[in-house]
């Protein structure tokens, strides 16, 4: 498990540069997160669980496979969160089907 | 009639919702490019199957903002006939003119094959002509094809009688695993409040000659060609 881990953590490491690196270009970067409503059927998530099952994971419930998107947004906080709390609202995410989370770094 | 089929970057099916009403059914059936702000003379417009944008960020979400579908919103606001066919199912569905959404299939496959469509009414302009019983067969070709709503839609969809079709086994049974894709209810077709705007996973303009295996997807057309000339004039675009 720990090699596991390991291999994670490198993998993650971009991420967490860019999120430092944010105020050198753009002024904020944008993290929006989509995933299924819980009402909505999700065979790609039933599908990762079974398979972490068979690979021996203990203690796995529920997975819900969702979408990550970074966005570069420059000028005032506000007005950059109104808008794109509008745009995944009406356009990044289906409300019918899917829950966003925004934040902005 | 005049048809207006509608054209995506990775639209697919275009051009054989244009062979089927022009050579087979013998209309007029024309290409209208997603960049047109105007449908023109357009009696009803089809929204064909494809990958739209190539099916970025979720099915047909970036083709609803297109300028084409500005026009089609007009034109269904002034009761239009507009037919989704798979992909323009999913279009239509996102651009809030259909209720729902369509989500990956429930076995994560892409399937393609000949399904049967019960016609659960013959009260659109999109049925009027399928005789009473008569089991459609018509091909499928999706991998996100499983109709998603809340129960309230569903519930709603049922008492307005706007279902319009089932996936139905041989018999005609709607039974589970005679969906190719897991939709809620085993809905395949649906039309909007108005009864004017329609959209289905099956494409029926695949199955309009014999040779093809199937000519029952004439129906379909038969049916918007029947409601047309029943009606006292034809909406302006």
């Amino acid at each position: 498990m720990i090699s596991h881990r390991k291999k994670f953590s490198r993998r993650d490491a971009p991420l967490a540069n860019i999120a430092t690196r944010a105020g050198a270009g753009a002024d904020m970067k944008a993290k929006i997160i989509i995933t299924p409503k819980k009402a909505v059927l999700d065979p790609q998530g039933k599908t990762v669980q079974n398979a972490l099952a068979h690979l021996g994971y203990q203690g796995i419930g529920a997975v819900h496979v969702g979408k990550y998107l970074e966005i570069d947004v420059e000028g005032d906080r506000e007005t950059a969160r109104r808008q794109l709390d509008e745009a995944c609202h009406k356009f990044l995410s289906n409300p019918v089907i899917e829950d966003y989370r925004l934040e902005i770094e | 009639m005049n048809f207006a089929v509608l054209q995506f970057p990775a639209s697919n099916c275009d051009q054989d919702a244009v062979h089927a009403l022009g050579a087979v059914l013998g209309h007029a059936a024309r290409y209208v490019w997603h960049k047109e702000t105007s449908l023109g003379d357009a009696d009803a417009v089809i929204v064909p199957g494809g990958f739209s944008y190539g099916d970025y960020l979720r099915t047909g979400a970036i083709a609803r903002f297109s300028p084409v579908m500005q026009a089609v919103q007009a034109f269904a606001a002034q009761g239009g006939l507009v037919l989704g066919i798979c992909n323009g199912f999913q279009i239509l569905c996102e651009a809030g003119l259909l209720p729902g959404a369509l989500i990956r299939n429930r076995s994560l496959q892409f399937r393609c094959e000949h399904v049967h469509l019960k016609t659960v009414t013959t009260d659109s302009p999109f049925t009027n002509q399928v005789p009473p019983d008569k089991l459609l067969r018509i091909p499928v070709a999706h991998g996100e094809g499983c109709y998603f709503a809340d129960e309230a839609t569903l519930a709603e969809l049922a008492a307005q009688d706007r279902i319009l079709w089932q996936y139905a086994n041989a018999r005609g049974e709607v039974t589970e695993s005679a969906s190719p894709n897991g939709s809620l209810r085993n809905i395949a077709g649906l039309c909007n409040p108005g009864r004017n705007v329609a959209g289905l996973m099956p494409h029926p303009e695949r199955a309009c000659e014999a040779i093809l295996g199937s000519a029952d997807g004439r129906l379909i057309f038969e049916s918007l060609v029947h409601a047309l000339r029943s009606r006292p004039c034809a909406p302006a675009a």
